[in-house]
């Protein structure tokens, strides 16, 4: 042994800086029995299993907390340290006082037992089992209060749910002040039901015992986060879903969402046959018939009325090779530009405003930055809610020391763990950026040596911002000025910060606006292209980002090349055999604009329910009423397929390969765990044999093989990228080459546009600002339980954790306006109106009120109006000026 | 405040005492046998007597002689009273005039009194606790100014290591050693924090000096924070001490006011600020990890070393954590030197150490004595021998201790010798058991003690100290065999080996030592047991 050794069982072992006895033991290959540990916590040393020799102690010492030094020599198995052990385990067995009943089940804990030759007691009836909750349940009798579920609720989820209540031998896991699972603020994250050792803690799916017949590595297909799966199935059917453990995305941890919500794969209303409509009624076709149906009325449509009166919406939810084949299929052989994803409703000013100020519409920094990162500033996102597992990362890093600045105009629950919180008013992000961008440089808290050698237009900032007025912005945003001073003075102390930013920017009139302004700070605090810093914003949907990527935007190919590039135009007709038109194409408002006046004649709908999720639903339903011929493609029948003309049963996410992009531009392989339901297939499919019927030349015989043309379309994002390379944790673009290990941090070494570009944008309210008659503003958005319109999550569980839509409303607007808890009320906009349940929540800071839009009974979208930015014609969703008055019918 | 000041309010306050002081003590034992009221007593009876231009009635902290109390002692005569009504006041008074006295009159050189030897309890019964003036006039916080202006942390950590101090907690570690580990941690941010949280069995060394002389303690906790580089402390003092809180309030709100608390302290660049934080009834939180749980608002449970609080504290800063007693040696020490200090006691255990005496001894009460003392001095000696009876053992060191036999008396106190023989100095709990205690039941008592008090997270304490001590309720009820026995051997071995923190580790110790010289007791019960039931078969 030498001065940087230690021998475990005789065998020497180099020493690792801050390495535990346990975790050199496992290097070695040497397993030391374990109860209340997990790899990755805190270790609780409670169960005392783990105890290990040391020439260096008398007593035993615990290796899981034990840190190895030079000259220790351990022994991990002698026979005094396994009757210690066994000793130790029977103390659960206790005739007298068991403090652990075996029920039968296998489990970790039973495992050691047998190892030890030990037999629990007595087999519980199980009787005090608390079965409240949808999902989750808990046996006291086998609880050995190890409280490891404890330790992953506060480690890894930050939710506290659990506590010990009683000291000694009465101590026992309790759930906080509440009574049950259900009524607990539980966020049904799963964690601790994967570290429970006895199955005290336990879930429905692992209550089915079913052994699985096949178990499938793939990528979770609700929000952008990009999960990793394991799915475990049996005869086609998703039995369980479990993180992968070593996945650099969710690092083992999942949602209530990605690990539970899994029963709409199995929903006895999936659609299972391509159908068309008669008259008002619909009849299922062979796929050939469909087929051949679509091919002749595109044909028909474009003979009739030209190319450009056609249109496709890609989906945010399929694959990237069905994203790129649809808008291929469109500008190639129908020969329009007319495509569009349902990222313009949501993170089109994002992309755009990233992309004019640095030269990538995407974010520059990567999850991974969460944990490096000293200062964080999440503006006009809930990540707790809307993207969880992220959530959970910030949360833990806040609570490991980052410093936090939440601007938004909800208190969110990661408000309550911020510094400071700037509850602005709805759509004043822009004056409150500038504010901040003003005290930075008014106090010389700004990266001056950053913004000399990377970034252009400081001098005309400067006096653009000399001209603003701190109490004005402080007037029009209801955020106090010294609260102001006080965010860029944390902010300015740190310098580099993490920007993580949402829909709450995105989705205002003001909304590329607001992204700029924020990238304004971005570049102030030196940030962009640093480790732990950075822009990260938290795209929505598990493809947003890849099916813009694709080219599923009508000015841009994929990899956002426009249109005009003679370069690209030359790789296309090599690649292609044809090239659409130069001039850019109809976004999806536009699109329902010109469908509502009669200038679109058909379009085919990807996996998108735009009735219920865009705006001003009313005109989105005469719109689509409006048209000769309307596919499309989707799991359920959804409010949009009322209006279709063929609707074709798509594969799920579970269901198909591909790969999906999350919101950190990570490329990752989504393999097929079960079979699709009947007939459905998977989109990218049904596009090719549209291509092919239409008379292309499209024989691809896997989804890898599209992927291998997307590398050459566009090689400067993709070049890298093949299904060989796609193991594991993926790759991130910008990827360009076979040899490149992908992109953590873009604008590393200088801005993709090559300088950075300030930007001087002043405050323009809003048309629902000041509205007369209408004196609230309302926000709509998301709930943890609920993904988007509910499609998928109302067909689970979830939908007995949350039943319905309220209006979210402050207590004092209540008050005075005679609204009690839980009473009905008419919203009403000057678009239209609806009726919801009003619920008092502090959350909502007066004179504002909250909807979220999971429920199609909501009509949540007759209520948001026709403003959209008029750069990336994103809608105004966070802000409408809305009326309300109880329901008395 | 600078020096100047603040020796001249020193002379100020010397100047105001009157000739004669009347001390009463307004500790909480005394106060418990109604000492406020012959406080009060006294007080008007010396207006009335007219001896208000030379007499002052004072209410001081703990004598020390408290199954004695109220205790009324008079200087600079050294009178001391024992028992004191509020009747008997006016008497007491009138002595000082040549009056006849009738209470009863103790004994202020009796050996509990004549063998002590005060470094921490210098000031207890002299001086008002609730008043800094008081403090000062005996030249407190003149050690504070020294180490600030005339020492530099080095030098104080030095000094410390030099004297040979040792933790008074307990655990014995050389507090030396301990601040300079923390003083050479980096970090923006540094704690000390004193431990109040005595919770032995008939321990009451840290109330008495926390209740007598605040200040000694705050002025130790200043030293130890400009030393190690903490600008912030915290005493963490049990619930169940409110007098204690109070007068530490007080004595916070006091030194604040004078510049001698807060920021610049003495006008110096060195800010330390202190803040009480009050337990919530767990034994366990006497454990420093389990402690600074507490503090953080967390559960007091104890969390696994490495690391220590020293490297990763109070909110993961290092942090310097002392027991009240420990810091309350400090001035001495700055005032008197490191050599003066380790003159003191046996060649390992420097110093002095307090004890509360009690069980079945004549004096009951707190002692201060010098390290290396033999047990049976004071025990029979200086605590006067058990009132009926002959002497079986001495327990030392609370539910982590062990029971120390009769024939063993002449054994030194000091930390190696206690825990060569199966026991430990501990925080300086010292019961007396005559011939008629049960040792079995003394161990059983100990061991309900630590089950109840076991916090529960881990295994070989939570569920062991249930099963040690079912065990030990049969053996008492005489309803064990042998093998009961060997358990009960083999389970102590078990715990002591296995469990997480101090109080898992050292819960066997009362009944090892137990089995160590009595185990003829446990055999008798054990036997009983069979003899019931070869009468009943």
């Amino acid at each position: 042994m030498n001065s940087q050794q230690a021998k475990i069982n005789g065998q020497i072992v180099n020493i690792q800086d801050g390495e535990t006895i346990l975790q050199a033991a496992k290097r070695l290959g040497i397993e030391i029995p374990t109860l209340c540990y997990s790899e990755g916590m805190h270790p609780e040393g409670g169960c005392r299993m783990c105890l290990v020799e040391s020439n260096q102690k008398s007593l035993p010492v615990g290796a899981c907390h034990t840190p190895i030094q030079a000259g220790m020599e351990i022994q991990t198995h002698t026979p005094k340290l396994e009757a210690l052990r066994r000793d130790i385990l029977s103390l659960y067995l206790d005739d007298e006082q068991p403090v652990f009943q075996g029920n039968g089940k296998e489990t970790k804990f039973t495992g050691l037992l047998q190892d030890y030759q030990l037999k629990p007691i007595s087999d519980s009836q199980a009787v005090k089992v608390d079965n409240s909750h949808p999902y989750l349940s808990f046996n006291p009798d086998t609880c050995i209060t190890c409280r490891l579920c404890l330790n992953a609720c506060e480690q890894i989820q930050g939710q506290f749910v659990y506590g010990i209540s009683g000291r000694g031998s009465e101590s026992r896991l309790v759930f906080g002040a509440e009574e049950s699972f259900a009524d607990s603020p539980c966020v049904a994250c799963g964690a601790c039901v994967d570290l429970c050792p006895t199955g005290a803690i336990t879930d429905r799916d692992r209550l089915n015992l079913t052994p699985a017949d096949s178990v499938t590595e793939t990528v979770c297909g609700y929000c952008g986060v990009g999960c990793r799966l394991e799915v475990e199935s049996a005869q086609g059917k998703v039995l369980r879903i479990n993180p992968v453990e070593d996945a650099v995305v969710n690092q083992g941890h999942l949602c209530v969402k990605g690990r539970y919500a899994h029963s709409y794969h199995h929903s006895s209303d999936r659609l299972t046959q391509p159908l068309k409509r008669v008259g008002e009624e619909f009849q299922p076709i062979s796929w050939d018939e469909a087929l051949d149906l679509i091919a002749e009325k595109l044909l028909t449509i474009k003979a009739d009325y030209g190319a450009d009166a056609l249109g496709a919406f890609s989906s945010s939810r399929s694959t990237n090779e069905a994203a790129y084949l649809l808008q291929k299929l469109f500008r190639s052989l129908i020969k329009t530009n007319n495509v569009d994803c349902c990222a313009r409703v949501c993170h089109s000013s994002t992309a755009l405003g990233l992309r004019t100020v640095t030269g990538a519409g995407a974010a520059s920094a990567s999850y991974v930055d969460i944990e490096k990162a000293k200062c964080i500033v999440i503006a006009g996102a809930n990540p707790t809610e809307a993207h969880p597992v992220v959530g959970a990362r910030i949360k833990q890093a806040v609570l490991n020391g980052a410093r936090l600045v939440v601007i938004d105009p909800r208190r969110i629950e990661l408000a309550e763990y911020a510094d400071i919180h700037l509850q602005l008013l709805p759509g004043t992000n822009v004056p409150l950026f500038n504010a901040l961008a003003k005290v930075l440089i008014a106090e010389d808290l700004i990266d001056r040596d950053y913004l000399n050698e990377r970034v252009e237009g400081f001098e005309e900032f400067c006096t653009f911002l000399n001209n603003l007025s701190l109490e004005e912005i402080a007037s029009i945003t209801t955020v106090e000025t010294n609260l102001i001073c006080e965010a860029a003075r944390l902010i300015g102390s740190y310098g580099q910060t993490l920007f993580v930013h949402g829909l709450g920017l995105s989705e205002l009139t003001q909304g590329t606006a607001s992204v700029m302004t924020l990238c304004n700070l971005g570049m102030l605090t030196g940030s962009i292209g640093r480790e732990g810093a950075g822009m990260l914003p938290l795209r929505g949907q598990n493809n947003v980002q890849g099916n813009a990527d694709m080219g599923g935007m009508p000015n841009l190919i994929t990899g956002y090349q426009p249109l005009n590039n003679p370069e690209l135009r030359q790789r296309l007709e090599s690649l292609w055999g044809g090239v659409p038109p130069e001039e850019p194409g109809l976004t999806i408002p536009e699109m329902i604009d010109a469908a509502a006046r009669g200038d679109i004649h058909a379009l085919w709908i990807q996996g998108e329910d735009v009735v219920q999720s865009d705006n001003n639903e009313t005109h989105v339903r005469e719109a689509l009423s409006n048209l000769d011929f309307l596919v499309v493609q989707e799991l359920f029948f959804s409010e949009t397929c009322q209006y279709a003309h063929v609707i074709l049963p798509a594969a799920a996410a579970l269901e198909q390969e591909g790969t999906f992009t999350n919101g950190e531009r990570r490329i990752q392989h989504v393999r097929p765990a079960v079979p699709p339901p009947g007939e459905a297939r998977p989109d990218w499919e049904a596009i090719r044999d549209v291509a092919v019927k239409i008379g292309a030349n499209w024989n691809y015989q896997n989804p890898g093989e599209v992927m291998d043309e997307i590398a050459q379309v566009a090689p400067n994002f993709f070049g890298g990228v093949s299904y060989t390379r796609l193991k594991g944790d993926g790759l991130q673009w910008p990827c360009p080459s076979s040899d490149h290990p992908g992109t953590v941090t873009v604008h590393a070494e200088h801005f993709i546009r090559g300088k950075g570009q300030l930007v001087t944008i002043d405050y323009i309210p809003s048309p629902e600002h000041g509205v007369a008659g209408y004196p609230f503003l309302l926000i709509t958005g998301r709930l943890l339980e609920h993904y988007n319109v509910g499609t998928m999550t109302r067909r689970t569980p979830n939908q007995e954790l949350v039943t319905e839509d309220v209006l979210e409303i402050h207590p004092a607007d209540a008050n005075r306006e005679h609204i009690a808890d839980g009473e009905p009320v008419n919203l009403e906009s000057r678009w239209g109106s609806t009726t919801v349940k009003a619920k008092h929540s502090r959350r909502i800071a007066p004179n504002t009120l909250f909807l979220s839009f999971h429920y199609p009974e909501t009509h949540t979208n007759r209520i948001t109006g026709p403003h959209l930015d008029p750069k990336s014609k994103c809608p105004q969703y966070k802000a409408v000026a809305v009326r309300l008055q109880p329901n008395k019918s | 405040m600078d020096l100047t000041e603040l020796l001249k309010i020193a002379n100020a306050e010397r100047n105001k005492q009157k000739s004669i002081r009347v001390h009463c003590c307004t500790s909480t034992g005394c106060q418990a046998a109604n000492s406020l009221s012959v406080k009060n007593n006294l007080a008007t009876a010396v207006k009335e007597s007219g001896l208000s231009d030379r007499v002052e009635v004072v209410g001081v902290g703990c004598m020390g002689f408290c199954g004695r109390g109220p205790l009324v002692q008079i200087d600079p005569e050294d009178t001391l009273y024992e028992e004191v009504t509020p009747e008997d006041a006016p008497s007491i008074i009138d002595a000082l005039n040549g009056g006849v006295v009738k209470p009863i009159q103790g004994d202020s050189q009796h050996p509990f009194f004549a063998r002590q030897m005060r470094i921490v309890r210098q000031n207890t019964g002299k001086v008002d606790p609730e008043s800094i003036e008081e403090y000062i006039a005996v030249g407190g916080y003149q050690s504070l100014y020294k180490a600030i202006y005339d020492l530099t942390p080095t030098e104080i950590v030095q000094e410390i290591s030099k004297s040979g101090l040792r933790g008074r907690g307990g655990g014995g570690y050389p507090t030396g050693l301990k601040w300079a580990t923390v003083a050479k941690m980096a970090g923006e941010q540094k704690y000390v924090i004193c431990n109040g949280d005595e919770g032995d069995p008939g321990a009451f060394m840290d109330r008495s000096v926390l209740e007598s002389d605040p200040h000694l303690v705050l002025e130790g906790m200043a030293i130890a924070g400009y030393a190690v580089g903490a600008n912030h402390g915290y005493i963490y003092v049990r619930a169940e001490y409110p007098l204690a809180i109070q007068r530490l309030q007080k004595a916070i709100q006091q030194a604040k006011r004078y510049g001698i608390l807060g920021s610049q302290i003495f006008e110096s660049p060195f800010d330390f600020k202190i803040d009480i934080r009050i337990g919530a009834g767990a034994f366990v939180c006497g454990e420093e990890t389990a402690l600074i749980q507490s503090i953080e608002g967390k559960r007091g449970n104890p969390v696994p070393r490495p690391p220590y609080p020293a490297e990763s504290g109070l909110w993961k800063w290092p942090t310097l954590i002392n027991n009240v007693e420990t810091l309350a040696n400090i001035a001495a020490i700055i005032r008197e030197g490191a050599d003066w200090y380790s003159s003191i006691g046996t060649e390992n255990s420097k110093g002095t150490k307090i004890f509360a005496l009690t069980g079945k001894i004549r004096n009951n009460g707190l002692i201060e004595v010098p390290m290396g003392i033999s047990l049976r001095e004071i025990v029979e000696e200086m605590g006067g021998g058990v009132p009926e009876g002959e002497i079986k053992a001495v327990q030392t060191g609370g539910p982590s201790g062990g029971c120390i036999p009769a024939s063993m008396l002449d054994i030194p106190v000091d930390y190696d010798s206690l825990s060569k023989i199966g026991s430990m100095m501990g925080s300086g709990g010292m019961v007396v058991m005559d011939r008629a205690t049960s040792m079995v039941e003394v161990a059983q008592f100990y061991m309900e003690f630590c089950r109840e008090e076991s916090c529960g997270k881990c295994v070989p304490c939570r569920a062991g100290t249930v099963q040690l001590d079912a065990l030990l309720t049969k053996i008492v009820n005489k309803k064990a065999t042998m093998d009961d026995l060997t358990k009960l051997e083999a389970l102590c071995q078990m715990v002591k080996d296995t469990s997480l923190c101090g109080l898992g580790i050292t819960a066997p110790n009362p009944v090892l030592s137990t089995l160590r010289y009595f185990k003829e007791e446990y055999l008798e019960l054990i036997q009983a047991n069979n003899l019931d039931v070869s009468l009943t078969s």
